[in-house]
């Protein structure tokens, strides 16, 4: 008995003095993939010279002549997938969420006609709004995705939890983003906080995490994993990549925000994922949000 | 009420490229509640019919074994643009839909 008491005085020794030195001893030991040296300033144009696949993606003209490399298994990724996107393949699963949302937009807006004026900041057009998402909201004092205004929009005007990640909040995002379909994306870089979470975000880009020791860049920038075959998968470039998001996921069977692609993705770098709307996440959004600057909104999609 | 389909059919290469995205649960009937231990009744789409100008060009026969919201896409040679599609389904508890198309 008193042994097994001493070996319990140890463990709650050794436990304090693990949590001493976390808070005293230095930092966490993180290694970092090496910079890619992305200029923001260019947006989606800055994947020329970077992965040089824009040339069969850029656009319709484009993608019309680069048709040929789906039918390519070792050439399809160079395609970055953007022949899913809107009207070019066929029905999908991510056409009728875009009539759920607009129906649940339109219940919610019949019960307070505020809701859609907080969606809009301030009128009840949704056109061409979602374009401008990520953004700082000075009332707010934090940096806003679509996802994020939703939850706050529900919050505030109806008192109701929409939590970002949920299916209800997935189909209102679909919809609110279909509405800016074909715009370019322009994140506002001007604004100061904006740079802010760009920078944090591509911190987080090349930190290396999980039992793999895997960054998002192991697999996303050039002379990595990109173009070559990771378990039967091909990784893309990043750039143009949040143009499609919330997107109809094939193998899942359901709509995904970005969010809960980066929690995918982190479950498969062997590390816990985290919550949809998390700030980390907020910030890597606005990361690749920029790097998809000028690319239009390709919302409905499938993937 | 079942809600109507969402039908894409155009011309390509002079057959009509036809695809139908059907909004239906699929119930198996094998699926169970997990809070009550009933099983969720079996409700799935038994017949599917498509006429091209009033003649029939695809008669399907399906079970519990198709998705949920299943896709159905086929061709039809001798189409032409502007010809009336109409597709319609029937389930196992007799409800039917029906949309009409016009191939482009």
């Amino acid at each position: 008995m008193s042994d097994r008491k001493y070996i319990m005085l140890l463990s709650a020794l050794m436990l304090c003095l693990a949590a001493v030195s976390s808070v005293f001893g230095e930092e966490l030991y993180r290694e970092h993939y090496p910079d890619a040296k992305i200029d923001p300033a260019r947006g989606v144009e800055g994947d020329v010279g970077f992965s040089d696949t824009i040339r069969y993606w850029r656009d319709e003209a484009a993608l019309e002549r680069s048709a040929g490399l789906a039918e390519k298994p070792a050439e399809q990724w160079k395609l970055n997938w953007k022949h899913m996107d809107l009207d070019r393949v066929e029905l999908h699963p991510g056409h009728l969420a875009v009539d759920e949302g607009e129906a649940l937009v339109k219940k919610l807006a019949a019960r307070e006609a505020a809701f859609l004026t907080c969606l809009g900041e301030g009128a009840a057009d949704l056109r061409g709004k979602a374009a401008a998402y990520p953004k700082f909201d000075a009332a707010l004092g934090r940096i806003v995705t679509v996802e994020g205004r939703i939850e706050q929009c529900a919050k505030s005007v109806l008192n109701e939890d929409i939590r970002q990640g949920s299916p209800a909040s997935n189909k209102i995002s679909v919809y609110f983003k279909s509405q800016s379909a074909g715009k370019p994306i322009k994140v506002d870089l001007a604004e100061a906080k904006v740079m802010e979470a760009y920078r944090r975000g591509e911190e987080l880009f090349y930190r290396k995490t999980g039992q793999l020791n895997f960054a998002c860049a192991s697999c996303h920038v050039p002379g990595s994993i990109m173009g070559h075959k990771l378990r039967g998968e091909t990784p893309t470039t990043p750039f143009g990549d949040a143009a499609h998001y919330p997107t109809y996921r094939t193998p899942v069977g359901a709509l995904e925000s970005i969010h809960e692609r980066f929690a995918r993705c982190h479950g498969q770098m062997r590390t816990q994922g985290l919550k949809p709307g998390d700030p980390a996440y907020v910030d890597l959004e606005v990361f690749v949000s920029v790097l998809s600057n000028g690319y239009p909104v390709s919302v409905p999609s499938a993937r | 009420m079942a809600e109507p389909m969402k039908i894409r059919a155009r011309m390509v290469d002079g057959t009509a490229h036809i695809v139908v995205l059907m909004i239906h649960p699929m119930e198996t009937g094998q699926r169970k509640d997990p809070r009550s231990g009933q099983a969720y009744p079996a409700h799935f789409i038994q017949h599917v019919t498509a006429t091209v100008n009033d003649k029939p060009v695809l008669n399907v026969q399906c079970g519990p074994a198709i998705s949920k919201n299943p896709m159905f896409g086929f061709r039809v040679k001798g189409a032409k643009a502007g010809d009336k599609l109409v597709v319609a389904w029937e389930d196992n508890k007799g409800e039917k839909s029906r949309t009409e198309a016009t191939i482009a």
